[in-house]
């Protein structure tokens, strides 16, 4: 295709050149030809409308006859003395509707066309006895309408197109043939086409596209979709080709996976043990009454800190196998979760204590009561006595209740702080291990490739200092040899080539 | 039997033509007191000999035409096998046989005949190199191949023929072989010591070198 324009546009080319050189070529060369026209009116008559007129409208073929003929002729060379054949420069010509006869005379003189015409003309007016009209009249002529021609201008120029076309249309289909024939075939070894001569074309092939099935998936497609999902979440495929990359990032989220499970681990070891202490001290009541005081700490303890994101930490904990990197976020949503358990522990025994106190009021007055009356009813056995000392015995006991319950509290804040400060310290004192390492690595490295460096220099020095002696040493040789040579042979001319 | 044209290549100036003739007449007188080797105890009767050229191809052609010229028949062979320069000039290709393929299948008299490619300068004969690569061989693989045969070609060449002028390569692996060995060397380029040089290595090569024929350039 890119061939064909070519030659398309070279043959256009090639014709627009012709076209114009040929004008130019054309006017120049071609003698101008001047001519002289006479208008000769005719006049009819009725009688003779229907003889003279032509389908055109115009006159008819008589006119042209008769006035080229030899009457008309021989008069006209008579008048004018010669003997110049004139008919041959003579056109006749009637225009359309009308009675008007155009008698045109063309030759390369001015004066003779002029001359010619109106000799014709004249001699024309007389042919009324031969051709059955009325009259026949001459128009007045301008003499500024001799007209100058160049006689097939026009034509030649085509000529001249035509033939450079077909010449170019030729040697266009020469040349092509000549360079198909001998054009070496084009080497396609190492690229696409040679693949796609052999596995088709690869640049056109449909990759296939993944569409979204519309139907409603079952419970157990969502659940699987769900897995799936959770399992591929935090993957991501950046290069596929870039293993070593992959391979540290994987190491890193390991390792990240490995301290996120450590805190878990611990996070849960603190909530048994803040379980363990609602068990020990914590009293069996209605569940309502106790979902009720929840709710109460939780709007407390939203009020203090905030709506915790708890939706995002149950999504989490109902994904498995999925890679959960340690970051602040989660640190912080950790601490403030153990926060909640804390507080609600402290508060729920706080209230227990509250409770355990009016009841311990009651039951100390009841056995103050009953005391002061065993005291009354049995004052001298001593028995009596007894019994206050157990009672103070259990009061003091309350009251190291209380302590002890304040002392959880105070535990379980601090062993919350400990342990998540601990994980911080932890992964931070990790990092800074690393990079101690790393950084001890580097600088063994470092050294190690600084005295290979001065190794290689040392060696390079020595190879540099061994050549230089071999080559002082080759010059030597060559110089002793050259000079041998010189002395012993010596070169015989046999001639000079001269041009 | 083919035959070439070859006018263009032996087109000489009158200057270059009295040179190329002086030059063949110096080498005749000196040939006259080589022709006896005493290595080789062997006489060319009818002062029949290979001359070896080294240098530009052209002059070595030019030289072969004069001494043609002088009324001896003369063959020239192209053992320049590397470089294969007038199966090029001629735009022969590597199909034509000539001395590689001489040599590698040891012709006969009547064979090495049919080698050979006539000129139509009746007293000049033409031996083209031959083309390695067709016979899937090198130049070095070429000569030893043919260390004995070279010597019996160019001895059953020269009953047919008074002169062979080979153009032979800068090492002189085909100079080896003939009787004398000249060198073609550009005036401009003419250093004594490299000179001398050449002509030693060529000398340790079993060439017989009879001297250097300096051309001078415009």
């Amino acid at each position: 295709m890119r061939k064909l324009s070519r030659c398309v546009l070279i043959l256009l080319l090639t014709c627009i050149i012709a076209a114009v050189g040929g004008y130019f070529y054309e006017k120049e060369n071609i003698s101008p030809v001047y001519t002289a026209t006479v208008k000769l009116y005719v006049v009819p008559g009725e009688e003779n409308e229907a003889s003279i007129r032509a389908s055109n409208g115009g006159l008819n073929n008589d006119f042209m006859i008769i006035f080229t003929s030899n009457i008309v002729i021989s008069d006209a060379q008579k008048t004018l003395a010669t003997t110049e054949d004139i008919a041959k420069y003579l056109t006749v010509s009637s225009p359309d509707n009308s009675n008007i006869i155009e008698i045109t005379c063309e030759n390369p003189d001015k004066g003779t066309a002029r001359a010619y015409v109106d000799a014709v003309a004249k001699t024309a007016v007389k042919t009324t006895s031969i051709i059955p009209v009325k009259s026949i009249q001459i128009l007045p002529a301008d003499a500024d309408s001799d007209e100058m021609i160049r006689p097939h201008l026009y034509e030649n120029v085509a000529k001249i197109t035509g033939v450079a076309g077909i010449a170019c249309v030729i040697l266009e289909m020469f040349i092509l043939l000549i360079v198909s024939a001998f054009k070496k075939p084009a080497d396609h070894s190492d690229d696409e086409w040679e693949y796609e001569k052999h596995y088709g074309k690869y640049a056109n092939a449909q990759t296939p596209v993944l569409t979204e099935n519309k139907e409603p998936l079952t419970k157990k497609q969502k659940a699987e979709k769900k897995k799936e999902a959770a399992f591929f979440k935090g993957v991501e495929i950046t290069n596929p080709f870039a293993d070593v990359e992959d391979d540290e990032k994987q190491e890193d989220t390991d390792e990240k996976a490995e301290t996120a499970k450590t805190v878990n681990s611990q996070v849960q070891t603190v909530e048994k043990t803040v379980e363990e202490k609602q068990t020990t001290n914590v009293k069996t009541e209605p569940e309502n009454q106790q979902n009720k005081e929840e709710g109460d700490f939780l709007a407390e303890y939203e009020k203090e800190y905030g709506v915790p994101n708890i939706q995002e930490q149950e999504e989490s904990d109902n994904t498995y196998g999925t890679v959960v990197e340690p970051d602040e976020e989660l640190m912080r949503k950790v601490q403030e979760d153990i926060y909640k358990e804390a507080y609600r522990d402290v508060a729920a025994s706080l209230e227990q204590e509250q409770d355990f106190e009016e009841e311990d009021v009651l039951a100390s007055n009841e056995e103050q009561n009953t005391v002061t009356d065993a005291v009354e009813q049995e004052p001298e056995t001593g028995a009596g006595s007894v019994k206050i000392a157990q009672e103070v015995v259990e009061k003091e006991e309350t009251e190291d209740s209380q302590n002890t319950t304040t002392e959880a509290e105070s535990a379980v804040e601090e062993v919350v702080s400990d342990t998540v400060q601990n994980e911080l310290s932890g992964m931070q004192s990790q990092e800074e291990q690393q990079d101690t390492v790393d950084t001890q690595e580097q600088e063994k490295v470092s050294q190690d490739v600084v005295e290979e460096v001065q190794n290689l220099d040392k060696q390079t020095e020595q190879l540099a200092a061994e050549q230089k002696q071999k080559q002082a040493a080759y010059e030597q040789a060559v110089s002793n040899y050259q000079a041998e040579d010189t002395t012993d042979k010596k070169i015989v001319i046999l001639g000079t080539i001269q041009r | 039997m083919y035959s070439i044209n070859i006018d263009k290549l032996v087109d000489m100036t009158s200057k270059e033509k009295k040179s190329f003739v002086k030059i063949a007449n110096t080498l005749v007188d000196t040939l006259s007191d080589c022709l006896v080797w005493p290595d080789r105890q062997e006489q060319r009767p009818d002062e029949k000999c290979s001359i070896a050229v080294i240098g530009d191809a052209i002059d070595t052609f030019k030289l072969a035409a004069v001494f043609s010229q002088k009324g001896k028949r003369v063959l020239f062979v192209d053992g320049n096998i590397e470089s294969a320069y007038f199966l090029g000039k001629y735009k022969l290709g590597k199909e034509l046989e000539g001395f590689v393929e001489c040599v590698m299948s040891k012709l006969n008299k009547e064979a090495l005949k049919k080698q050979i490619c006539i000129t139509n300068r009746g007293k000049l004969d033409v031996l083209f190199s031959g083309s390695i690569d067709r016979g899937a061989t090198t130049v070095h693989g070429v000569f030893a191949a043919g260390e004995d045969y070279i010597y019996t070609m160019f001895s059953e060449l020269l009953e047919s023929y008074d002169m062979i002028i080979c153009h032979s390569d800068d090492a002189g692996k085909a100079a080896a072989y003939c009787d004398a060995t000249v060198c073609i060397v550009k005036e401009s380029e003419y250093v004594e010591a490299e000179v001398l040089k050449h002509q030693a290595q060529l000398e340790e090569n079993d060439c017989n070198v009879l001297g250097v024929i300096l051309d001078k350039e415009d």
